[in-house]
């Protein structure tokens, strides 16, 4: 079983793969070379991957894909077994909410009937019309998702991030069958 | 011999009801069942709506499934008008599917008034201190439209703690109450019963209380 966190470069992908991944992340960050590095030290080039052991259930597996269009190939590595997804949101960028259209515009048709989550990283002083913006953008996108404010670096945030996704993979007839079907 | 289901069209024209039927024709060597053209008036496994034309939602058909040329500007599960042949041929065999799994067939189907069922608009924004039944409940309507009882009977809520629910919900603009059923979705049918078991294992793998 899979679950893809998607966002733009700084988003916090990479942070809440490792705060719930039982083993130390498998990351492709390299140094920013571009504007980029005016806002963090490295950026990852590829996929980020975590796991959660779940014993003789299985396990979940973590990726972390870019948010951006060049990047949408990825998804397809992800696709079988993958049980929901997770947008992250740079909530203290000014462009934010640029990231997640961006985010959407790339994935929007992959996510609809997937157990998706919103996750506003960063949120705290946020702007309070970010949330409503976001709604307002899965609604434009034909998206149903809860929108959440998380501080990726906890583990009880990503701990709930993962509740939500559980809550409405237990209601998602198409992805019992296909995880039925490869079981 | 395959069965054959009713496939009703409220608020269409007569071209495009003679497309569809055409369309269909060209869809049989594909589907499970043979879908025939069915006047509105009568009893009908699935109904597409067409919403520019404004057709009022207490159609009596159980299974239904809105049209329309701008289909972004209504709910998910909106089909694009006129009709894309792909999308035709998803929707028939998914509805073909999910009816021979409920046991039933179109000409069988009770076509009395189905209990009224609800529509997720938008999740709340605040979802701190939400309850585990609001939790659910916006869940199951995340991927298809239902009536209280079945929601009830998927979350494993009570009826009454469901309805006060969708009452607060719909209080708060996030759901609205569509007549006569609702918008059938390809999503539509539950789950498997096993599969719920599978999640709740997962979840407590996690040390979550699902």
């Amino acid at each position: 079983m899979k679950l893809a966190f998607l966002g733009e470069p700084g988003s916090g992908k990479t942070t809440c793969i490792a705060a719930l991944s039982d083993m130390a992340p498998v990351d492709t960050d390299v140094a920013c070379t571009d504007g980029l590095a005016d806002r963090k030290a490295t950026t990852t080039v590829a996929m980020d991957f975590g796991m959660m052991d779940l014993g003789p259930l299985g396990r979940l597996d973590l990726y972390g894909l870019p948010g951006q269009a060049r990047f949408r190939f990825m998804f397809d590595v992800v696709r079988p077994g993958l049980a929901g997804a997770v947008v992250l949101v740079d909530a203290s960028s000014p462009r934010g909410l640029d990231g997640l259209e961006e985010t959407l515009q790339t994935y929007a048709d992959l996510l609809r009937g997937l157990p998706c989550v919103v996750a506003l990283n960063k949120s705290s002083g946020m702007d309070e019309g970010l949330a409503d913006a976001c709604m307002d953008r899965l609604r434009a996108h034909r998206l149903l998702a809860p929108v959440i404010r998380v501080d990726a670096r906890r583990r009880e945030d990503a701990t709930r991030i993962a509740e939500l996704v559980l809550t409405m993979l237990t209601y998602n007839r198409r992805v019992a069958e296909q995880m039925i079907r490869m079981e | 011999m395959p069965p054959t289901l009713g496939l009703a069209c409220a608020g269409f024209s007569d071209s495009d009801r003679d497309s569809l039927c055409a369309t269909l024709a060209r869809l049989e060597p594909y589907l499970r069942a043979r879908w025939q053209l069915v006047d509105d008036s009568q009893c009908a496994a699935l109904c597409l709506v067409n919403l520019d034309a404004g057709v009022d939602a207490a159609c009596h058909h159980a299974r239904r499934v809105g049209c329309a040329e701008r289909p972004r500007e209504f709910a998910a599960g909106t089909l694009h008008r006129p009709l894309r042949v792909p999308q035709l041929l998803a929707l028939l065999t998914e509805t073909g599917r999910a009816l021979a799994e409920d046991g039933r067939e179109a000409r069988g189907v009770d076509c009395g008034p189905a209990p009224s069922a609800v529509q997720l608009l938008v999740w709340p924004l605040d979802l701190e201190g939400a309850s585990r039944t609001c939790l659910h409940v916006l869940s199951a309507l995340t991927f298809a439209p239902a009536d209280p009882v079945t929601l009830a009977a998927r979350t494993g809520e009570d009826v009454a703690a469901v309805e006060r629910e969708l009452e607060r919900l719909m209080h708060g603009g996030l759901v609205v109450r569509a007549a006569g059923g609702g918008l059938a979705m390809p999503e539509s049918a539950a789950p498997p019963a096993s599969w719920r078991g599978l999640v709740k294992g997962w979840g407590r793998r996690l040390g979550l209380a699902l």
